[in-house]
């Protein structure tokens, strides 16, 4: 049995698929929402915290979490901790233009002061920086049908976007570089439950090269997120060199069978269920469910344990806390 | 081939401006504008959903074939004045209080088009009282509700039970989709059907009629 590690050791041992002391649990996001409920009082996190240190009193989490995402170009609707695309706002060259101003200053030290604030709190925790590449905001910021037929019909302003997206979060992604981040975590959600966004063809027109010149940015191990079924466009993903893929959402991502498939080329990382067994589910079925990955997915380290997507603030916090105390009994290599 | 078969196969490639052409040639030919539309737009997104549900294509695929087949439908509608034609059903369908997203609605509106369907889309953030009023204006057969985000789920649930409080639940059938709902989740709150996805939904409609 490995020596007792701590949460960051756990992390960078998983990411390289050898095996820590037990199956890290890393989440990208937990809602503040749950974080109260959880631990029964108001937490005030540092604005831009996705996952401080507060809630690791009560659950075994193994990181931290900031953001640096880029904004929607869009009207959106926030309630509590979910926030909605009312209205997308980038249709035509013009808004691209004022698309470029309206981004926040990337190279304004102001924008990782908080980022600063939250790595001081990190002790042995292994930091997340959660970054993007420009993708998904392009079609969150033009509504997906309109992407769809501007790849079709306006291929050129869909590359655009991407581009000037991409120019940002490469200038974010030099400064991260340079702190004392331990992993990253790039979210672009390509995959609807019935397969890619895209076609085969027009990801591998537009969307790939632009992905892999944009990871290559990236001096941490990471971890690609995407919701849906991706498993198309695995052959491609890989070629990114990620440490993890995540979040393995289920049924549609099969993690036995990427275990058998992938599980020696990348780690795997998520795929407990949020649709039904953390939201709606029992604490039996809860423990059911993480105590099957953690001895199957977990056997032979290249697992991280965590939710298909975030924390939700929907989740029962009963439930969490059964998830909890299964990684803790359960997930130890023995 | 036929000029129904071309624009068929044109709706299929998603092909707008070869749709249009083909329905303009089959005009002049003396094809009435129900047949076009049963043999060649329906007949083509037919295809499209057998395609969709075997995994043999994706979503934009199914986007740019509809949008051939609006076109062919916007064409035509002026010419279907006054004449009948054949519906499979009257749906109307919305988006959940409380939930904004609109793609998976919008990609059921479109197969139901494709199947000869008449939609009325109520939109996203629909109460209750939307699906309500569009039921009594509308006088449906089948009530579509979507939901994406889990927490809207219970939404799902009360506007159901709404349909009971106004006296209007047994004038309709309810169908319910979305990525968290299930056929447990479905028959738990009292839905007629659940589709696991977009192009599944005509034959739930065809098969509960």
């Amino acid at each position: 049995m490995p020596e007792q590690m701590t949460s960051r050791e756990r992390v960078l041992t998983a990411l390289k698929r050898e095996i820590p002391d037990r199956v890290p649990w890393v989440e990208n996001y937990v809602h503040t929402g749950l974080i109260n409920q959880i631990l029964g009082r108001t937490i005030r996190p540092i604005p831009g915290t996705r996952l401080g240190t507060e809630i690791q009193e009560k659950l075994c989490l193994d990181n931290i979490s900031y953001d640096f995402r880029p904004p929607i170009y869009a009207d959106t609707e926030k309630s509590g901790d979910l926030e909605q695309i009312k209205r997308p706002r980038l249709k035509t060259w013009e808004d691209l233009e004022k698309l470029k101003k309206w981004l926040p200053d990337p190279l304004d030290d102001g924008f990782y002061a908080n980022a600063e604030e939250l790595l001081k709190q990190k002790g042995d925790f292994a930091a997340l920086a959660s970054l993007r590449l420009g993708v998904s905001n392009v079609y969150n910021s033009m509504g997906y049908e309109e992407f769809v037929f501007a790849l079709y019909d306006r291929p050129e302003f869909v590359t655009a976007a991407f581009e000037v997206f991409g120019d940002w979060c490469a200038r974010v992604i030099e400064r991260v570089n340079e702190m004392d981040f331990d992993f990253a975590w790039t979210s672009e959600d390509i995959a609807f439950q019935n397969g890619p966004m895209v076609t085969l063809e027009q990801y591998e027109k537009y969307i790939f090269p632009h992905m892999k010149k944009m990871a290559k940015k990236i001096r941490f191990p990471f971890v690609y997120h995407s919701d849906g079924d991706y498993n198309a466009l695995l052959p491609y993903i890989l070629q990114y060199n990620p440490a993890g893929i995540a979040n393995l959402e289920p049924p549609v991502m099969d993690i036995f069978k990427l275990k058998e498939t992938v599980g020696s080329r990348v780690c795997l990382v998520g795929n407990i269920d949020l649709h039904y067994t953390l939201t709606r589910g029992s604490a039996e079925e809860t423990r059911a469910e993480v105590r099957e990955k953690l001895e199957r997915v977990g056997k032979g380290g290249g697992y991280m344990i965590a939710s298909a997507n975030g924390l939700v603030s929907y989740c029962i916090p009963e439930n969490v806390r059964v998830m909890n105390e299964t990684i803790l009994a359960y997930g130890p290599y023995r | 081939m036929g000029i129904s078969d071309g624009i068929k196969t044109a709706t299929i490639e998603g092909n707008r401006d070869k749709t249009l052409l083909l329905i303009g040639q089959a005009l002049d030919a003396g094809m009435q504008p129900g047949d076009i539309i049963q043999e060649g737009l329906i007949a083509g997104m037919t295809v499209v959903g057998e395609r969709f549900k075997s995994g043999e294509i994706y979503v934009p695929e199914m986007l740019i074939a509809a949008r051939a087949m609006k076109a062919g439908l916007e064409k035509l509608r002026p010419l279907l004045v006054g004449k009948t034609v054949d519906s499979l059903a009257t749906v109307v369908l919305g988006t959940v209080k409380g939930d904004l997203h609109d793609i998976g609605k919008n990609l059921v509106a479109i197969m139901l088009e494709g199947a000869g369907c008449k939609v009325v889309d109520i939109g996203v953030d629909a109460p209750p009282d939307r699906f309500i009023g569009a039921i009594r204006e509308h006088r449906p057969e089948f009530v579509g509700i979507s939901a994406l985000l889990t927490t809207t789920l219970p939404t799902m649930r009360e506007t159901i039970a709404a349909f009971e409080t106004a006296g209007i639940r047994k004038s309709v059938k309810v169908l319910v989709g979305g990525a968290p709902v299930t056929q447990k989740f479905a028959d738990e709150i009292g839905a007629d059907g659940y589709a696991g996805n977009a192009a599944e939904v005509a034959d739930k409609i065809r098969s509960l009629k």
